[in-house]
């Protein structure tokens, strides 16, 4: 099953490393590289998954999904969160994250989680 | 008052600024020229060989030899780049994609690199190198980190024993369980951190360690053992409930609440009616085990000092009456 997915990090190796892998899956793949350029994207909707780094400068990926589910999007979305930041995972499942993963991570994982939540 | 200078020697002063003022603009310029052109050749070559690096991380494993040979037949520079670019990207991955930008590494080169690098006589090139070694896992290199967690430099030591958490050979287990001592120039926290990076198979010797003569490292085992669930660590970690130093004691009650043991119970009473800081940790303890347990331990601190009984979650005595 293919879907939409925005995926939103500040990294770019990151952004790529996800794209390239969801993309050998048959996923459509959209990146955006802040936390303003997500919430814009995730307005506009369309998207099936979106996969959203927590740690970026300015608006965080909390922010940008709180503000996501403030205005009815319920989409499902993919924490990317450091590892050893417990903290981030909690205030991400208050803020209305579906699931998460730690970085480093797998590409592979991600996929496998990608796809669980495209059900 | 103050005579002048003769007006020949302001001169040629006047000209010597000038000429250092020239200089330095000149050198300043040819710097950031450098720089630029640097990055515009580096923006080429990842614009030319990104795809490449990308590509590896999710080739089939017939493809990749193909792959491979596509970047050992490149030029230097290119090689050199790629080798910089997998680094990079092998800090955010794990598993399959770390194991090929791996391959990809050692295709561009840079295990070579890397290990002339760790016998570098700057510390902050071998400290570099410790940590490349870590990442790109080349041959030989549990072997060179282990020889730079002896690093005369403490920075070294640190940066090889953080990478050795990338190992899990017994050897690279035992030099970061040594990293634990109070007198081995490396942070506890880095040491810990490592030991948890190398999971289950650091069990056995953290399990050892809570013996261990050092405090610091009867410390930092008496903390890992808990969050690594170490099994057959639980009556050592009541032993330590009886520790010389007060710290072992305090992790060894943090891990007993991750994994409660019945008989921590009556030590820790004892522990919690003595009070103090030392006391209130007791009793946190105490309430975090199951309550069929704890019970009756609680009841015995009916009498402890408040602080102990709010650490126990229990009512203030006006307010029980």
């Amino acid at each position: 099953m293919s879907g939409r997915i925005l995926v939103v990090d500040d990294d770019r190796d990151i952004r790529d490393l996800v794209a390239i892998k969801l993309e050998s899956a048959g996923h459509e793949v959209v990146t955006r590289a802040d936390g303003a350029q997500a919430l814009e994207a995730g307005m506009e909707g369309g998207w099936d998954v979106i996969v959203l780094d927590v740690m970026m400068p300015g608006m965080s990926g909390i922010d940008v999904l709180r503000a996501l589910r403030d205005r009815g999007v319920e989409t499902p979305v993919i924490l990317l969160t450091a590892r050893g930041q417990e903290k981030d995972i909690e205030a991400g499942f208050a803020a209305g994250a579906d699931h998460y993963v730690t970085k480093p991570f797998s590409p592979r994982a991600l996929l496998a989680r990608v796809t669980a939540a495209l059900g | 008052m103050s005579e002048l200078l003769p007006p020949e020697l302001l001169r040629l002063l006047l000209l010597a600024a000038a000429l250092a003022t020239l200089a330095m603009l000149v050198t300043l310029l040819a710097q950031r020229t450098t720089r630029r052109r640097r990055e515009r050749r580096r923006a080429e070559l990842d614009a030319i060989h990104r795809r490449l690096v990308l590509e590896s991380t999710i080739a089939e494993d017939d493809e990749l030899p193909a792959l491979l040979d596509r970047v050992r037949g490149l030029d230097d520079a290119s090689r050199a780049h790629i080798g910089r670019s997998v680094f990079m990207m092998l800090q955010d991955v794990t598993g399959e994609a770390a194991d090929r930008l791996r391959q990809v590494a050692a295709a561009s080169g840079l295990a070579p690199r890397v290990t002339a690098a760790a016998r570098h006589r700057s510390a902050v090139r071998r400290a570099d190198a410790a940590e490349a070694l870590g990442r790109l896992a080349p041959e030989g290199a549990l072997e060179l980190l282990l020889a730079l967690a002896e690093d005369r430099d403490p920075e070294v030591r640190t940066v090889a024993v953080r990478a050795l958490g990338e190992f899990e050979h017994e050897a690279a287990v035992a030099r970061v369980v040594r990293a634990l001592a109070e007198d081995s120039g490396v942070p506890s926290t880095v040491a810990a951190t490592a030991l948890l990076q190398q999971g289950g198979a650091a069990s056995d010797r953290v399990r050892l360690a809570l013996r261990d003569p050092d405090a610091g490292i009867r410390r930092g085992a008496a903390r890992i053992a808990g969050l690594l669930q170490v099994p057959g660590s639980a009556d050592e970690l009541v032993a330590l409930l009886h520790d010389d130093h007060e710290s072992v004691r305090l992790a060894a009650m943090r891990s007993l609440e991750r994994m409660p043991v019945r008989e921590a119970l009556e030590p820790l009473v004892g522990i919690a009616l003595a009070g103090g800081t030392t006391g209130e940790a007791a009793a946190r303890t105490i309430a975090s085990m199951p309550s069929e347990w704890s019970a009756p331990a609680l009841d015995a601190l009916d009498g402890a000092e408040p602080g102990v009984r709010r650490a126990a979650g229990l009512k203030r005595r006006e307010a029980a009456a």
